[in-house]
């Protein structure tokens, strides 16, 4: 049968001896607006952020020469260091969190039903919590957290402590909970897509070519589903790395503190553009080496790539 | 072993359903609790929280702003979603990956510094925190999701529909308001209500760029950081309420689109 | 034929259905796709009203063809007319064309008198004229009673029908039709092939049937075209094509054919005689033998190699196998020059021998074709 009559143009017959462009036709007037809005205000705004960090401000107005001295500043404080580095591995410790979860939910939920609907429902109610936004999620993690919270309430009165936990509310722990929980979505739908991308009948092969249950889900099931975990490593870290909605309800005073919460009180408190914008650039090539950390991880040892 | 392992992930999977929903039924139990703070020490059943709403006009005012923002984000996110995602499957065209790419890059960057970088270029250009900026950034958060929710939809159209419509005469909206728009309303739907919902409960660009108009999740965070009312907790249950009933009809649609 | 609900066709056609049809001329036309040259340059005239098949086997560039004169693509180079008209910048919807593809492309969210409405509505024509012509075409193929029924409820035959009353509703000059019984039983599909030919006589439009099935092209077209690689290898009526095709390609693959390679050799008297394997066959007479030198390929069609025994043919061989299929026997015949395949009816010799006897085989020579050189 022939393939190419089957496929009645792909482009429904459109315009005429079309302008090209490159040899090729230019983009359709559909999405102009669209491309207008990313070329006049996403491009913009990310220049804007290299722009402000050479340049020098104080209340009143902005110095435009250039200058570096909102990096040296930056690099040579020893409290904003800590702070990045600290927000570093609380990210990493996020990411390893709420992939390991997502990856082992994802498995579990295969596991416990065959049925394609209760799998779904299962994905889905969990995604639903997703929509209601990070505000929200952060104020229901207050209440299970606190002193009065329903964890320490529930430990209380079954006996198994005394007194509070303490350290459950306003601090890293508190942050690391909600920062997983707003990410997991994240985490599970890029791993959800790779799994059931997953021939079953490999690991079928697996088991026939003698590896064991364990054997197979590490030299099988894992490096197949890597792409999906690559893809929710990156958005996980990203969105952790930058949070600053959660450290401020959940951190109390130690963990208020992260990279995020420095830009912002930069850019909202003292108005110090330039140096809040050499921060968010440090954050950014933090981040970019990050990922291409990850990328090489997962190329070299996964082949998630050249796949 | 088999069963052992079932047994294992069964549980393992309900472990994680209640994780996930305790926080927010946590909120909506409290908030009939009568007892003004919010911690777990139940003292009786009331309504009475649910009344204090009516007296805080800063919420009142802030829902209509964000509803106002909501809609306006979702019909143009929907729309250039949509229209992106048909470019993307139906044409060819310069620049293809590269304008993609920028699509996607609002998933990529964290919200944060898309806020500063739009709040940065504003004041180059001399203009203060305010309703177009937050609608600009909103719509550039929003519409990778929109997009990618109708491309899958488009994917699924048969090209084959548009050419015949062409082939039996009709022009560029004919087609497009009889051929492709009724097969795509569902998703529409969809997609607009998935839009709406994300631009309403979002807090961090509208940090940065919301002004004198406080969206919502602007109000709410002021107030948490001066204590928890036990208003903020039945108001908030409405929210969960009706976010619950909203995705409760995307997944509707997304049924319907199926079938 | 059996008259099932679905192949009881009938297709009647009022005059005031009649459309006229207009020539179709290609010139220089290419279509490349990158690198890939899908149509190579090719002229091409379709005459008015006439039935036209393209057959050609996947890949051979029929589809691009087609596309091309339906305005689904436009050349690389060259131009199409149709009629007086340069068509080659115009857009599908503005061509005096219809199509009906190869998967129908019924409007799954419109019913059937919605569908075959809407080229009528596209163009602007009054509701109650609309609703007239209609119901004509709806007649026409039979499907009054399904008038208000969506396509996913409709058999094969059906939306079929619906698809060519939806592209005969707009009155096209010509008619496209991809692949249109594909998807078909063979019943419904010899049925449909005869209702096609009894339509396009009725109607009176250029019809432009692509295939990949060689019965199918012959069976309903005035001429045929066979394609191959990108470019038309041949074009003829079915009858000369079948009898005296030009190539080989085209010979081979509009039914089953003996082919030999044989050399021409200089006899007595001025006269040529075909040789292969060191055997003489016979002279080559007729317009073929004038300019003939050196190596040829004969063509001879199965029905035309007649058996007999002990001797008398022209070369002598052993029967590999007789198989009887659709009421002929096929026999296959290893010998000195060749393997070659005979079909015959009834009884005779053919019906006769068994696998492994010795069998005469000739032909007479004016039905030999002379193929040209590709």
């Amino acid at each position: 049968m022939s393939q190419t009559s089957a496929n009645m143009p792909a482009s429904g017959g459109r315009a005429t001896a079309p302008l090209l462009f490159r040899g090729k036709q230019l983009p359709p007037l559909l999405i102009w607006p669209y491309i207008a809005l990313l070329v006049f205000v996403l491009f913009p705004s990310i220049i804007s952020i290299l722009l402000f960090s050479f340049w020098r401000s104080d209340f009143v107005s902005i110095d435009h020469t250039f200058t570096i001295v909102n990096y040296v500043d930056a690099l040579s404080d020893p409290v904003y260091l800590t702070i990045l580095f600290r927000t570093m591995i609380f990210a990493l410790a996020c990411t390893a969190t709420a992939l390991t979860l997502a990856f082992f939910f994802v498995v579990a939920v295969f596991r416990t039903t065959n049925s394609d609907k209760l799998r779904n429902i299962i994905f889905l109610s969990l995604a639903v919590p997703f929509l209601l936004g990070g505000l929200v999620r952060a104020l229901g993690w207050v209440g299970m957290l606190g002193n009065g919270g329903l964890i320490n309430i529930v430990l209380l009165e079954t006996g198994i402590i005394s007194e509070p936990i303490q350290w459950l509310l306003y601090s890293w722990f508190s942050v690391w909970i909600a920062v997983v929980y707003n990410t997991f979505q994240m985490a599970m739908f890029p791993i959800l897509l790779s799994y059931t991308a997953i021939d079953e009948r490999l690991q079928d092969a697996s088991r026939d070519l003698g590896a064991n249950g364990l054997g197979t889900f590490l030299r099988v099931t894992v490096p197949l589903t890597m792409p999906g975990i690559y893809v929710g490593g990156v958005l996980v870290f990203v969105v952790s790395v930058a949070s600053i909605v959660e450290p401020r309800i959940l951190g109390g005073s130690d963990a208020r503190s992260v990279a995020g919460s420095l830009i912002s009180d930069a850019m909202l408190q003292a108005f110090n553009y330039p140096g809040g914008s050499a921060k968010a650039i440090l954050l950014i090539v933090l981040i970019v080496a990050a990922i291409a950390l990850w990328s090489l991880f997962a190329e070299r040892k996964y082949r998630v790539f050249s796949r | 072993m088999r069963l052992r392992a079932n047994y294992f992930s069964a549980l393992f999977v309900a472990f994680m359903v209640i994780v996930t929903y305790a926080p927010i039924i946590l909120v909506a139990a409290l908030s009939f609790n009568d007892f003004p703070y919010f911690v777990v020490n139940i003292r009786g059943f009331t309504t009475k929280w649910y009344f204090d709403i009516a007296a805080r006009t800063d919420l009142l005012d802030a829902i209509k702003i964000s509803v106002t923002l909501g809609l306006c984000t979702a019909a143009l996110a929907t729309t250039f979603g949509a229209a992106m995602a048909y470019a993307l499957v139906r044409r060819d065209f310069v620049f293809k990956k590269y304008i993609t790419f920028s699509a996607a890059i609002p998933l990529l960057m964290p919200l944060l510094l898309l806020g500063i970088g739009i709040q940065l270029f504003m004041s180059l250009l001399g203009v203060g925190p305010g309703w177009w900026p937050l609608l600009a950034g909103h719509v550039l958060y929003t519409t990778p999701f929109t997009l990618l929710f109708m491309l899958t939809r488009i994917l699924g159209l048969d090209p084959s529909l548009e050419a015949a419509a062409r082939d039996l005469g009709a022009n560029t909206v004919q087609t497009f308001a009889w051929v492709i728009l009724p097969n795509i309303v569902w998703s529409l739907f969809g997609s607009f209500m998935l839009a709406f919902l994300l631009s309403f409960n979002e807090l961090t660009l509208a940090l940065f760029l919301a002004g004198p108009r406080q969206t919502l999740p602007l109000v709410i965070y002021a107030m948490m950081k001066v204590g928890i009312p036990p208003a903020l907790l039945a108001f908030t249950t409405l929210m969960i309420v009706s976010t619950m009933l909203v995705a409760i009809g995307i997944t509707a649609t997304l049924a319907k689109i199926k079938r | 034929m059996s008259v099932t609900d679905d192949s009881d066709l009938r297709l009647a056609v009022d005059n005031q259905l009649k459309s006229h049809g207009e020539t179709i001329r290609l010139e220089g036309v290419e279509k490349k796709y990158g690198p890939f040259t899908a149509l190579k340059k090719t002229d091409l005239e379709i005459r008015e009203g006439e039935f036209f098949s393209i057959l050609g086997p996947s890949g051979s560039g029929k589809s691009t063809l087609l596309k091309l004169i339906g305005g689904f693509e436009t050349p690389t180079s060259g131009s199409i007319q149709i009629g007086s008209t340069d068509v080659t910048g115009m857009t599908a919807n503005k061509r005096p064309v219809a199509t009906v593809f190869q998967s129908y492309a019924l409007f799954p969210h419109l019913t059937v008198e919605e569908n075959v409405g809407f080229g009528l509505r596209a163009q602007k024509v009054p509701l109650a004229e609309r609703t007239e012509l209609v119901r004509q075409f709806l007649a026409m193929v039979n499907l009054t009673h399904k008038a208000e029924t969506l396509p996913k409820r409709l058999s094969g035959g059906e939306q079929q029908r619906v698809a060519l009353a939806r592209a005969l509703a707009v009155k096209p000059r010509i008619l496209l039709l991809d692949e249109p019984l594909g998807a078909l039983d063979l019943k419904l599909r010899e049925a449909m092939q005869e209702q096609l030919r009894l339509l396009h006589k009725a109607i009176g439009s250029t019809f432009v049937m692509v295939t990949h099935d060689q019965d199918e092209a012959m069976s309903v077209a005035d001429r045929v075209a066979v394609m191959r690689s990108g470019e038309i290898c041949e074009i003829a009526a079915p009858a000369t094509l079948y009898q005296s095709p030009r190539s080989e390609f085209a010979g081979r693959f509009v039914g089953a054919a003996n082919i030999l390679e044989c050399d021409i050799v200089a006899g007595s008297g001025g006269q040529k005689s075909l040789v292969r394997s060191g055997i003489k066959l016979h002279t080559l007479s007729g317009p073929d033998a004038a300019d003939r030198t050196g190596r040829v390929q004969i063509l001879i069609r199965p029905e035309n190699i007649s058996l007999s025994q002990p001797s008398g043919g022209l070369v002598n061989g052993v029967v590999r196998d007789n198989l009887f299929i659709n009421g002929t026997n096929i026999v296959i015949i290893d010998t000195p020059i060749g393997v070659l395949r005979s079909r015959s009816f009834g009884e005779g010799v053919s019906s006769q021998v068994a696998s492994g006897s010795s069998v005469s085989v000739g032909w007479e020579p004016d039905n030999v074709v002379v193929l040209e050189r590709t």
